[in-house]
């Protein structure tokens, strides 16, 4: 998980793990909706590469 | 027949599995027509699949009495120091007293992650859940997890800079863009999957543009330069002693790598930030 930033690991945990919607997400972190979507689609490919780096079949 | 404009928005509510019945029909007809969303939906539906998957992990219950008894070597010595007494002298006088913190019972092992401080949680569903679970993945998202509630912090909004200019960069490529304030000058954070892979040596410069700029008579500060990874990722965070106020333009342009400190490049994507400044 060393390779993906911050932001990236903030909005997976908020998402993921309190189970929030990016709707939620947006208004906790205070930003707009739409970035919160762009953050976790590369979030995600992040997380895949991540992933594949690691010998895991992502 | 030329491939429909990728729909990232949608394809990110379509893994977290936020769309509505008449929008996830929608989508997954544009699914039908777009190979790359197709392709994209299938390989991050299975990053989205894991980590739906994922379970809280357990640590052994003497990692914590071992953090404990840091924390508490810590303080001790915080004590002594501010007493002006030595260390022998006030470890014993907390034994003969009892103050020392007492420890998770034996059999009651802590858990770590997120759930350890919130404990209701919406289960996240997904359309593609049903991967196996594999323990070293999970225990390293878990571990990862609990770093990042640490660093959201109570209140979890991890942010700390006031954002100046936000919002998605339009022009031959796209990506989001936050520009923050700091104490030493702004805080640029950048995003995007669409800007490509120059050639050994070139770059890419973020620049905040001011009126009146122009090749002969320029009015523009550089933001920094940056590339995308190997896979073609953008996600750079960069610092400038820029007022936006001033210059409200972002710019980004390909540069040659020249050593020459002027735009020489094209543009590739800009925002203007002007109506969202003060």
């Amino acid at each position: 998980m060393r390779g993906l930033s911050e932001k990236h690991r903030q909005v997976l945990v908020l998402a993921y793990d309190e189970g929030l919607t990016q709707s939620q997400i947006a208004e906790r972190i205070d930003a707009p909706v739409g970035t919160v979507k762009t953050r976790t689609f590369h979030a995600l490919r992040a997380m895949r590469e991540d992933l594949t780096r690691r010998g895991f079949d992502a | 027949m030329p491939e429909p404009a990728h729909d990232h928005d949608r394809l990110v509510l379509y893994l977290l599995d936020e769309l509505g019945a008449e929008e996830r029909v929608s989508f997954e007809a544009h699914l039908d027509g777009c190979a790359s969303c197709a392709t994209e939906a299938e390989s991050l539906g299975g990053v989205a699949g894991k980590l739906a998957t994922m379970a809280p992990a357990t640590v052994p219950p003497d990692l914590t009495a071992g953090v404990l008894a840091a924390v508490e070597s810590v303080a001790s010595a915080d004590a002594r120091l501010a007493a002006g007494g030595d260390l022998a002298t006030v470890e014993w006088g907390r034994e003969m007293n009892g103050t020392h913190r007492s420890l998770p019972e034996p059999g009651r092992e802590p858990v770590v992650g997120p759930t350890a401080v919130r404990s209701e949680k919406r289960p996240r569903r997904s359309a593609w859940s049903g991967w196996p679970l594999r323990v070293g993945f999970a225990a390293a998202f878990a571990a990862m997890t609990a770093a990042i509630v640490i660093a959201v912090g109570s209140d979890g909004s991890g942010v700390t800079a006031p954002v100046e200019i936000q919002g998605t960069l339009s022009g031959d490529s796209s990506g989001e863009i936050v520009v923050s304030e700091l104490g030493s000058g702004r805080e640029v954070e950048l995003t995007s999957s669409e800007l490509p892979i120059l050639p050994k040596g070139e770059l890419y410069e973020i620049w905040f543009v001011g009126p009146g700029d122009a090749p002969a008579d320029p009015n523009r500060i550089s933001g920094g330069t940056f590339h995308p990874d190997e896979a073609g990722n953008t996600d750079v965070t960069l610092h400038a002693a820029v007022d936006p106020a001033l210059y409200p333009l972002i710019e980004i342009t390909a540069e040659p790598g020249s050593g020459d400190p002027a735009v020489e490049g094209d543009v590739i994507a800009r925002l203007d930030g002007s109506d969202q400044l003060p």
